[in-house]
Order: structure tokens, then sequence, then C-alpha cells
């Protein structure tokens, strides 16, 4: 298992950064190492099932180790690595892939065993989203992308955005209030 | 275009990005890089060896192919006893131009129909 010197682990990221463009490995695992919880709760939420998401972040890293050299600013590493997940996740949902053109994720599948309980309910009332709905909630909420942006990368129309995160955001509420109130009173009952 | 997001969606997903670190997933991704960059690796050698292969087996065959196209195709139409006039004509009394006048008449009808 590569481990990352305390040198690497201690730089700023634009060094190793610098460093993993020169095509030093331990730097990339570096990056990694920085970068992973983002993009691992980012595919998550996104297609609700541990192992897709898993292999799903895993490619992106991936196809950052490949793609390294289109950056021209180590400082906006971060940035960039964000767009690639982001782009990853869309290639995936625009294959003929039925978890993605199911309109419900039946339940959030394969859910750490460590996870919050908030994290748990954010995730239960994601999956039962339609998943252009959900999509357009997580890169607006979660990746914090304007409308413009959501319906560049997603190639729908700006007012199909709206529209998704307006009714999206609306039934996301609902279900998160909902649980709220059936975890008091389950609390309550104990 | 107004697009404030909801404060309490905003604070739920504040709460709820859990720090996932895991030296494993890095061992992971590392490991499937370099599986990726072996067979690349490989892919770059197969090819090298099919150049090789390619080279060795058929370059003769080709070359002979090659040599006996460029003669037919310079082959004259109509013999002509005058030497110079045999030369400046000779791109087009030839095999090679009369298939080029073909061509550029298909061209000129294709045009014409389309």
């Amino acid at each position: 298992m590569p481990v990352a010197p305390d040198h690497y682990a201690e730089g700023p990221e634009a060094l190793v950064v610098s460093l993993a463009l020169r095509g030093d490995r331990t730097a990339f695992s570096e990056l990694v190492r920085r970068r992973q919880s983002w993009i691992r709760n980012l595919m998550r939420r996104c297609c609700g099932d541990a192992t897709l998401a898993e292999d799903l972040s895993q490619q992106v890293f991936v196809q950052a180790w490949r793609k390294m050299r289109q950056l021209k600013d180590p400082a906006r590493f971060g940035g960039w690595i964000k767009r690639l997940a982001v782009n990853v996740w869309l290639q995936h949902q625009r294959k003929a892939d039925p978890l993605a053109k199911a309109d419900e994720i039946e339940q959030a599948r394969g859910l750490r065993g460590d996870a919050t309980a908030v994290e748990m309910d954010l995730d239960r009332a994601l999956a039962r989203l339609p998943s252009s709905a959900r999509t357009c909630i997580i890169l607006s909420y979660y990746v914090r992308m304007t409308h413009p942006e959501i319906a560049e990368a997603t190639e729908l129309k700006p007012g199909t955005v709206k529209s998704h995160i307006r009714r999206g955001a609306e039934r996301l509420r609902e279900l998160l209030s909902a649980y709220a109130e059936s975890d008091g009173d389950a609390e309550r009952a104990v | 275009m107004n697009w404030e997001r909801d404060p309490m969606l905003e604070a739920a997903f504040a709460e709820a990005e859990g720090d996932l670190l895991d030296d494993q997933f890095t061992a992971a991704v590392m490991a499937r890089i370099q599986r990726r960059q072996r067979r690349v690796i490989a892919g770059r050698i197969a090819i090298v060896v099919a150049v090789i292969a390619f080279e060795l087996l058929l370059s003769a065959p080709l070359q002979t192919t090659v040599a006996a196209l460029t003669q037919a195709l310079g082959t004259a139409l109509v013999e002509m006893e005058n030497e110079w006039l045999a030369i400046a004509l000779g791109p087009l009394n030839s095999v090679a131009g009369l298939i080029g006048l073909g061509l550029l008449g298909l061209q000129f009808l294709y045009r014409r129909l389309v």
C-alpha cells in the first residue's frame, strides 16, 4: 500500500500537483488521499450504491492521472478534479444504465456502517428523487454549481434545471422533515 | 436568474459531508493506475511486434506489387514515334492518365447530378 511520506502530506497542494504532473506517483497518491472524501461523497449521493460509487470514484482518479498534462495551472487542481468527477458521473448516467433510468433508487444501498443519521436521512431522501432532479440538486447543493453551469454540464435546458431544483428541493425538504419527525418519535419511544 | 439555495438543505448537505479518508481506497486507485499502465505498455509492445512481423513477412511482396503497379500505370496507351511528344503527352497518354481522367469525369457527373 503506497503511503505518502510526511513531506508530501504536509506540502501545499500546488506543489504536490506539480510533482504529480512530472509523473511522481507518490505525489499523486497524496492527492488521492486529500481529495477522495469529497469525490466519494459525491458519487455516493449521486448513485446511492456504495460499490458503484467506489468504482466511479476510482475511475475519476485514474482519469485524473491520465489527463494530468491537460491541467495548466496546478493551483486549479481542486476545481479541475471536481469537474472531472461530475463528468464521470454524467457520462455514467448517459450510458444505458438501468440505475440511471430508474426514477427512484429503491433505497440507498450499501450505506456505510459509520454514516451519521443526517447522512443516512439525506441519502435515503435523495434516493427517492427522480434521477434528473437528484443530479441537479446534488450539483447545486453539493458541487455548488450555478444553474447555467448545471444546464451546460447536464445538457438540459436552463428552465428544466430550475424546475428540477425547485421541485426536487421541495420534495427533499418534505422527506427530510418526515425522517426527522420519525427519528424524534423513535427516540421518545426509547 | 434567481438561484438562491434553500438554507435548510444547505445545512443538511453540509452536516452530511462525512470524512471518508481511507488508505485502502488510495491503494486501490494506485493499483488500478499501475494495471492500466501495464496494459498500455503491453499494447505498445504488441504494436511494435506487429509492425516488425508485417515488415518481415509482407515487405517483399508489397514492394513487388508496388513496382508492378508503377510499371502498369506508366504504360503508354498509344505508341508515339516522336520522343519529345511522347514525354509531353506522357501524363495523359498512360493508364494512370486514363484512370485520372475517368475519376475527374465521374466527379463532374456527380456534381451535375447532386
